[in-house]
């Protein structure tokens, strides 16, 4: 996030030239990442991946500058993550025995004193599905409203009362866990 | 949790919250802090399709042409042949949907059409005995007339002529004189063309005919055997013909001259 495109990678990269690739990788990549990461794909560094070998062929028609290269990119991790979900829905769950996850077994105090540290994502998951996607793509994905909008193919308005109604849901969860973690 | 790592994101933040009207939550801050914290701070080990796009890109400045068929070599060319067609596909793509879609349509169109008309003429033909009358006698009218048009010769012409052959075999001398008139017959065909089609047909028609009758007495069908035939009778056929028309001619020719003379003989008789 700290690091920035330069304009002339930039304007490589929109003229179709192969040699902003890298630079737009290294940039985009991690916010692209986190975002699937905060939506909970298991294998996030291959839609990851699968994303940019989607895009950077693409990238000639793009317009806009940075904000539009921004939303092109996540406008195609979206549509992945859809595509992840429909294909996660029909596929059964497949997963290694891990006594951690066997419900027959109660949790230890260790254990429920570090979930209720972290584990942003599960507070995350107890949110709306748009909500989560509107807050996800804000706040990682570093995206305006707008932006936001022309992704999801919503209005800014509706993307505006989402976000206001995502934040005061997390702020339930999160005071609601804070109350019980003390 | 004031602190201020990078004063951007707490921007982004802080602008969010104070949209929604939450600007004093400070654990919705911390929580919205971790939620950015997710985004891993390098980039992920590009895969191996990936990285040759990327090592590509930056060949790509020495020369310009060869990185965009560097990850697949193979669908550009297929592409380049096939997207003159439609160029909104992907590389070596051809839409079928379109003909599958019209053909579907198409044959569910017929079908919906032969149905509809199907059911409706059931509900006429149910509701009014007139139609079905009509109906009937139409559909008789139309494939009785070619058919119709056929045996009804064979009959009117024949049917005198079958009559009289029978007199001649049943008189005993009729298996004489049609073998003569046969071979009378065959002999004149004969020149015109092939004999043996032409002998074989002469002997079975005037023995096997005039008997089978004689004993049964039913002149009809037996009679219109070789009444059949007789319908080319018209001279004028086998003179144009070639083979199949030979065998035609010989029967009426031997069976018109009989004709007369029988007849009156034979229908009292019948009856």
């Amino acid at each position: 996030m700290a690091q920035q495109l330069s304009d002339d990678e930039l304007s490589a990269a929109l003229a179709g030239d192969p040699s902003g690739f890298s630079a737009v990788y290294t940039v985009i990549s991690p916010a692209v990442l986190g975002y699937f990461r905060a939506r909970g794909v298991d294998d996030a560094e291959a839609l990851t991946q699968d994303v940019f070998v989607d895009v950077l062929p693409k990238l000639a028609g793009v317009t806009g500058g940075h904000a539009g290269l921004r939303t092109f990119i996540f406008s195609v991790a979206h549509a992945r993550l859809v595509d992840y979900r429909r294909r996660a829905e029909r596929t059964p769950h497949l997963a290694e025995y891990d006594p951690l996850n066997d419900a027959r077994y109660s949790a230890s105090a260790e254990d429920e004193a570090l979930g209720s540290l972290g584990g942003i994502s599960d507070t995350l998951a107890r949110l709306n599905e748009e909500q989560r996607e509107v807050l996800v793509l804000r706040i990682v994905a570093d995206l305006s409203i707008e932006q936001v909008a022309g992704i999801m193919d919503k209005t800014p308005g509706a993307i505006k009362q989402l976000q206001r109604r995502g934040l005061s849901a997390l702020r339930e969860l999160v005071t609601e866990k804070d109350h019980a973690a003390s | 949790m004031t602190g201020t790592r990078d004063p951007q994101q707490d921007d982004t933040i802080q602008a969010m919250l104070g949209d929604s009207g939450l600007d004093s939550a400070a654990e919705l801050r911390s929580a919205l802090e971790q939620l950015r914290a997710v985004v891993p701070d390098a980039a992920p080990a590009p895969r191996a399709d990936l990285a040759a796009l990327l090592t590509a890109g930056t060949a790509g400045a020495i020369g310009p042409a060869a990185p965009d068929s560097a990850t697949t070599t193979a669908l550009p060319t297929v592409a380049s042949a096939k997207n003159d067609a439609d160029a909104s596909l992907p590389a070596g793509v051809t839409s079928l949907a379109e003909r599958r879609g019209r053909k579907r349509r198409l044959a569910i169109v017929g079908g919906a059409v032969v149905g509809a008309m199907t059911l409706g003429a059931g509900a006429v033909a149910a509701s009014s005995e007139d139609f079905r009358h009509s109906v009937s006698h139409t559909v008789g009218v139309i494939f009785q007339s070619p058919g119709h048009g056929a045996p009804a010769p064979e009959r009117v012409q024949p049917s005198p002529s079958t009559i009289p052959a029978l007199p001649a075999p049943g008189a005993t001398p009729g298996s004489g004189t049609p073998g003569a008139a046969g071979a009378a017959q065959s002999g004149q065909s004969a020149p015109g063309n092939s004999s043996a089609p032409g002998s074989p047909a002469a002997g079975h028609k005037p023995p096997a005919t005039p008997p089978a009758v004689g004993r049964d007495g039913i002149l009809p069908t037996p009679g219109q055997r070789p009444g059949a035939p007789g319908l080319p009778a018209s001279p004028g056929l086998p003179g144009g013909d070639g083979n199949a028309g030979k065998d035609l001619p010989r029967v009426p020719g031997h069976i018109t001259p009989t004709l007369p003379g029988v007849v009156p003989t034979k229908a009292p008789g019948q009856p």
